[in-house]
């Protein structure tokens, strides 16, 4: 983990580039004053205080675009003390019934198009211009730039009489926030640098540093206690200074702030968001995929103080709904904890084998590991109780047969038989649910064993918990987050990732069936006619008749797949369907291709030629036509199987959850899906 | 500076509170003598401070009342400008102090107002928090120098392994605290992992964790652990899922090991009449920083100032460190020492007076000293410590709706008068109380009390405890169980009923942890 630290955050190359490319300032750059404002508006927007509940309404507008309505509750007393008056802009002087500027979201800047706000009755709501918006948190980023700079601590070059690598960097901070400039050229200035524009680089490293600066631990020193302190313990939290995170959320994402009016307290508002774009995948790398289906994820954020999240989804009647999952990483920090703490007790294992005074605290941490990582594990085994009668609900639907769940042999009774049993991970939560009750997860265990568990718990991803629809249905699809009651010893408001699964498939699946009828008259036609041709050309040897019937020939070859071609229903080219069709149509476009070279050949060739070359010209189409239909059916008997995939083996969707009835060897990757996502980086909270 | 400089919202957070409220405002006061159970020497302090922190401590004979408000503008009444002493702190970037001379108690009260400019430089933010609890002996009947002795070596140890080697904020420190009688500790039963005594020979201690650092809290448990053993019985709070704090796991037994544990020094024991004991208080105030309480009791130890009552904790970035002194010397000439001392100062004049030879340290530690200010108390013969065997009772609640301007609400007296008059108590006394305005109508009280039943018999205290406590709390909560604070600001003013001040979620328990069930945040 030490490595990363040397990886430069993106912000902070940001900052650099503009510190080093803008020209040096010669008065402080003209900025809001209003800083403070934008200081209570970023912290606002990052925390979400006043969201209660959010609805996404997702749509899929062709295969690589999705479009959003937001929907959000938005209750003004939900803000923490002092909130309130601190987004009135006019602060503490401003009427009670002045208007709020309340943050309600961010989307990506490149992909922005105009937002309009409506309140609950449908009336829009008025909103922060952008520029507006940017020039407050530009503001509210300088002035965290100024506490940083005049903290205990900061870089004493910034404090001296010469302003102008301060103003260099309050500069470089508006340029990329109020203009969200993002592409900077490298500019190397060697040693002809100014020295204001040195300065000011020289001080970001000490600006910005997550170093503790221990004041006062050595003032006086202690006579000598015997007894070992451990060394000092390796830092691995090597993480990015915020402020480079919060600049580069800032300068790549646009914040929507409503103007509200104080009354009513608790509004509704919603909103189209910006359409988002999907990776694009080449075609024929589906045909690979362990699915026929086309898989979407999309990956978004649950503010802190959201309780309930809803995501539905309504697709097209010409697609199925055939699995839509949410993943949430809620339960990631407390696995997190529970795999350091086993990674430490291995190493008090280690160290004190035969200590007798430490026999009371190892016992302890055992204890303490064991009963968190039951609980992670019962979650677990909950939320797969929850998709097994997901799946059962879809069987009742009538959309595939259940798969038998198989379970092993074998009664594990702690964590070292589970190991045993579990085999990399694979049914690892359900046979959990088998382990003795009562009996501590963790009894025994060496340094390595205890590693083994890490692994094996790491690989599983048992942080990411499970949601999935609630009432699955043809078209549409619908899943709510909720919270979880209890913590796990952590804090309990914090922001969530969440991912969401799709998997669509052709709501009428007989057009693989058609184009295999297709393909398979038309190698009989092929065959007919080519077996008729053979028969009167070794007959008549030279007739005035035959070229009237090669005549015939070419166009019964050329116009009954036609006809037949048109019968077949070809979706639009960049819709979903069309995507899931891609391989039947490239099969019937492919048969009509031999037809027509056929019908050339048999035009061109005289009949009077030697006998091979006709033999070639007969039995190549049709061999050619009899890999197509191979193909055809193959997929289509590939489509039928992969109805029976319990658990889609797409990287979205949890280890844990793949490993329970995992099909494919354990150590080969995941495969990954149409993905939208919001943001790259982004910011804790 | 610290770690959470990671997290973006609590950079943020610190930056407006830099920005909004320049200072901070505090007073503290000492009470040498008292008697806590004559309510005419607990006079209640009337107070103007309208968003603030309070925190009352007994110790051995000896109230502290500490208080702190911020001196932003939405901290400050609505005429009130920032006090001059904050002003002063603010540009002399160091925190000031005025001496009050109070006439109250004949001279046993002794006040000190001042400000500070504020420290927002103490980033820490705390994902958890790890309790512990160190008991040095089984009875807190007779205190002895050497006992004092042994407190001040094994304080500035502990502070050293958690500020110092692992680098753990040090969130608080009591002595003496609840703890585990004889019987408790034989039995390795679950339902005894609550403390049944109100005050034992034990220290407790509260570091922030947080998740930079994994290891972090485990070693400092391992040094802790190989310190304690086969000389303190040391426990640590639950990490079993569903716990929280209060609820104890011992990791080390004075039985277990002694035989190995012999690196660490044994206190120079010196045999003094008890009745001859002199004391003093001392605080020690400034930033809260890493490592603070760390050199603090460090620097105690080696001028040879050894503490009987330890009370440290943070209030609105300041970090308060309270000592009783013992000043029952071996050699007798630190009373002398003491009284020629200036009443408050720089705690770097401090050591100086006290440890010439250690006054040549290096500048910048002398610097690093200069943010920090010493109170020096009277010397006084602590009164006998009370006797009989004293039960924790905990409790919790908040006023809504409480008037703008005032310092308590009275509830803590009710809930004692409450707990005294039960038929099955003697005596009921309040062994800290802490206050908070978490807004302006909000109060969050929370108060550990001692009470002594009238017959003790150990099969059935614990029903017994939770009888009495059930039992105040139902009488509490009951309509008119409670006075609301009078609010002599708004009297004349007509109020709503919707505004009357309300008691909520009071909690009157036996067991700290039974205060938040353990649904609730673990902080």
């Amino acid at each position: 983990m030490s490595d990363s630290a040397q990886v430069k955050h993106h912000g902070q190359e940001l900052l650099e580039r503009a510190v080093t490319a803008l020209p040096l300032p010669t008065a402080p750059p003209a900025r809001s004053t209003r800083d403070v404002l934008g200081l209570h508006l970023i912290e606002s927007a990052l925390r979400l205080e006043h969201v209660d509940r959010v609805s996404e309404q997702l749509s899929l507008v062709d295969a690589t675009h999705m479009a959003r309505a937001i929907d959000i509750d938005v209750d003004i007393d939900g803000m923490p003390e002092g909130k309130e008056i601190a987004l009135r802009p006019g602060g503490e002087s401003a009427s009670t019934q002045a208007p709020l500027y309340v943050p309600i979201a961010r989307h990506p800047r490149e992909s922005l198009g105009p937002v309009v706000l409506r309140d609950g009755n449908g009336n829009s709501l008025p909103r922060l211009t952008s520029r507006t918006t940017n020039r407050l948190l530009a503001a509210g980023m300088i002035r965290l730039f100024r506490t940083l700079a005049s903290a205990d601590g900061g870089p004493q070059s910034l404090r001296g009489g010469d302003l102008v690598p301060t103003w260099l960097i309050e500069a470089a901070i508006l340029a990329l926030i109020e203009d969200g400039r993002r592409d900077w050229p490298v500019i190397r200035h060697g040693t002809s640098m100014a020295a204001a524009r040195k300065t000011a680089i020289d001080a970001l490293p000490s600006l910005f540093t997550n170093d503790i600066t221990p004041l006062t631990q050595a003032m006086w020193e202690t006579p000598p206690v015997k007894g070992s302190y451990p060394g000092k313990a390796p830092r691995s939290g090597d993480s990015p200074h915020a402020f480079y995170k919060l600049l580069n959320a800032l300068t790549a994402d646009q914040f929507i702030i409503a103007v509200l009016p104080p009354n009513p307290r608790q509004v509704r508002i919603s909103y189209d968001a910006p359409e988002l774009r999907g990776n694009f995948r080449p075609a024929i790398r589906r045909i690979f995929l362990p699915t026929r289906d086309f898989t979407m994820d999309y990956e978004t954020r649950i503010p802190a103080d959201v309780d309930s999240f809803h995501v539905s989804i309504r697709v097209p009647s010409a697609l199925e709904v055939r699995r839509f999952l949410m993943t949430s990483d809620a339960d990631t920090g407390a696995t997190t904890a529970v795999l350091y703490d086993i990674e430490n007790l291995a190493h008090l294992i280690e160290k004190t084998a035969a200590d007798e005074r430490r026999s009371l605290l190892t016992r302890s941490e055992r204890a303490g590991v064991s009963s968190r990582l039951d609980e992670i594990l019962r979650r677990r085994a909950e939320d797969y109780r929850e998709y097994q009668l997901y799946l059962d609900k879809l069987r009742d639907r009538g959309g595939f047969n259940r798969a038998a769940w198989r379970i092993d042999k074998g009664d594990p009774t702690d964590m070292t038989a589970l190991l045993k049993v579990t085999r990399g991970g694979r049914r690892l939560v359900t046979m959990h649910r088998r382990v003795s009750e009562g009996s501590p997860l963790i009894t025994t265990g060496d340094l390595e064993q205890l590693a083994s568990y890490g692994q094996l718990l790491h690989d599983a991803g048992l942080g990411w918990d499970l949601h999935v629809d609630n009432d699955p249905r043809e078209s549409a699809g619908h899943i709510q987050w909720r919270r979880h009651a209890t913590g796990l010893g952590l804090q309990r408001d914090q922001t969530v990732r969440a991912k969401v699964f799709l998997s669509l498939s052709d709501a009428n699946p007989t057009t693989a069936w058609q184009v295999l009828r297709f393909t398979v008259f038309n190698l009989l036609l092929v065959m007919v006619l080519v077996g008729s041709l053979w028969w009167f050309q070794r007959d008549q040897a030279a007739d005035t008749s035959e070229i009237t019937q090669s005549e015939v020939l070419v166009t019964l070859l050329l116009l009954i797949p036609g006809l037949l071609l048109n019968r077949l229903d070809l979706a639009p080219r960049h819709s979903v369907v069309s995507r899931l069709q891609v391989f039947p149509q490239a099969a019937a476009w492919g048969s009509i291709l031999v037809n027509v070279l056929l019908a050339v050949a048999i035009a061109v060739i005289p009949a009077n030629t030697i006998e091979d070359l006709r033999i070639f010209v007969y039995g190549v189409p049709v061999i050619v036509l009899l890999a197509f239909v191979i193909a055809v059916g193959s997929y289509t008997l590939a489509e039928r199987l992969s109805r029976r995939i319990t658990v889609p083996p797409f990287e979205v969707v949890p280890a844990w959850l793949r490993n329970e009835t995992r099909t494919l060897p354990i150590h080969l990757p995941a495969r990954t899906s149409v993905t939208f996502i919001e943001r790259e980086g982004d910011v804790d909270v | 500076m610290s770690r959470t400089m990671t997290q973006a919202t609590t950079l943020i957070s610190v930056a407006l509170r830099a920005a909004a409220d320049p200072g901070v405002q505090f007073e503290v006061t000492h009470v040498e003598g008292v008697q806590v159970d004559d309510p005419t020497e607990n006079p209640t302090q009337a107070s103007d401070w309208a968003l603030g922190e309070s925190f009352v401590s007994y110790g051995r004979g000896t109230r502290l009342e500490l208080r702190t408000r911020r001196t932003g503008r939405a901290h400050l009444g609505p005429n009130e400008a920032i006090p001059d002493i904050v002003k002063r702190a603010i540009s002399e970037d160091i925190p000031v102090v005025e001496d009050l001379e109070a006439a109250q108690l004949g001279g046993r009260v002794t006040t000190w107002r001042g400000g500070t400019s504020g420290y927002p430089d103490f980033f820490f933010n705390f994902a958890d928090k790890l309790d512990i609890l160190l008991t040095l002996r089984d009875d807190d009947e007779q205190w002895s120098p050497a006992d004092s002795e042994s407190l001040s070596v094994l304080l500035s140890q502990v502070a050293k392994a958690a500020g110092v080697s692992v680098e753990l904020p040090i969130t608080f420190v009591r002595f003496p605290s609840a703890g585990f009688n004889s019987s408790q500790r034989l039995s390795a039963s679950e339902h005894d992992s609550d403390p049944l005594l109100a005050r034992s020979v034990s220290l407790r201690l509260t570091v922030g964790l947080d998740q930079s650092d994994p290891r972090a809290r485990l070693a400092f448990l391992v040094t802790l652990a190989d310190m304690a053993a086969g000389r303190y019985e040391l426990r640590v709070a639950d990490r079993r899922f569903g716990s929280i704090s209060g609820q104890w796991v011992l990791i080390s037994d004075p039985a277990v090991g002694r035989s190995k544990a012999q690196d660490a020094p044994e206190p120079t024991v010196s045999t003094t009449d008890q009745g001859r004991s002199r004391a003093a208080l001392l605080t020690i105030l400034g930033p809260s920083r890493q490592g603070a309480v760390a050199s603090v009791t460090a620097m105690l130890r080696t001028v040879g100032m050894h503490p009987r009552a330890v009370t440290c904790l943070s209030l609105h970035d300041v970090a308060f460190c309270h000592f009783e002194i013992d000043l029952t010397a071996k050699d007798g000439g630190r009373e002398a020492t003491w009284t020629q001392l200036d009443r408050n100062g720089n705690l770097s004049d401090l050591i100086e007076r006290l440890a010439p030879e250690m006054a040549n340290h290096r500048a910048a530690e002398r610097h690093a000293a200069r943010d920090y200010l010493y109170l020096r108390g009277n010397v006084f013969t602590p009164p006998p410590g009370p006797s009989g065997v004293w039960h924790p009772v905990w409790s919790s609640w908040e006023v809504r709706d409480a008037p703008a301007v005032t310092a308590s609400s009275g509830t803590v007296e009710q809930l004692r008068d409450r707990l005294a008059d039960h038929e099955l108590v003697e005596d009921c006394q309040p062994e800290y109380y802490r206050f908070r305005r978490a807004s302006s109508a909000q109060i969050v009280e929370r108060v550990k009390f001692r009470i002594r039943l009238e017959t003790l018999t150990w099969e059935t205290v614990q029903d017994d405890l939770a009888a009495i406590c059930r039992e105040a709390q139902h009488a509490m909560r009951l309509p008119g169980g409670w006075a609301p604070p009078d609010d002599e600001s708004s009297a004349s003013l007509p109020r709503s009923s919707a505004q009357r001040p309300r008691l909520v979620s009071l909690r009157v328990a036996p067991r700290e942890r039974w205060l938040g069930t353990w649904l609730d945040d673990p902080r």
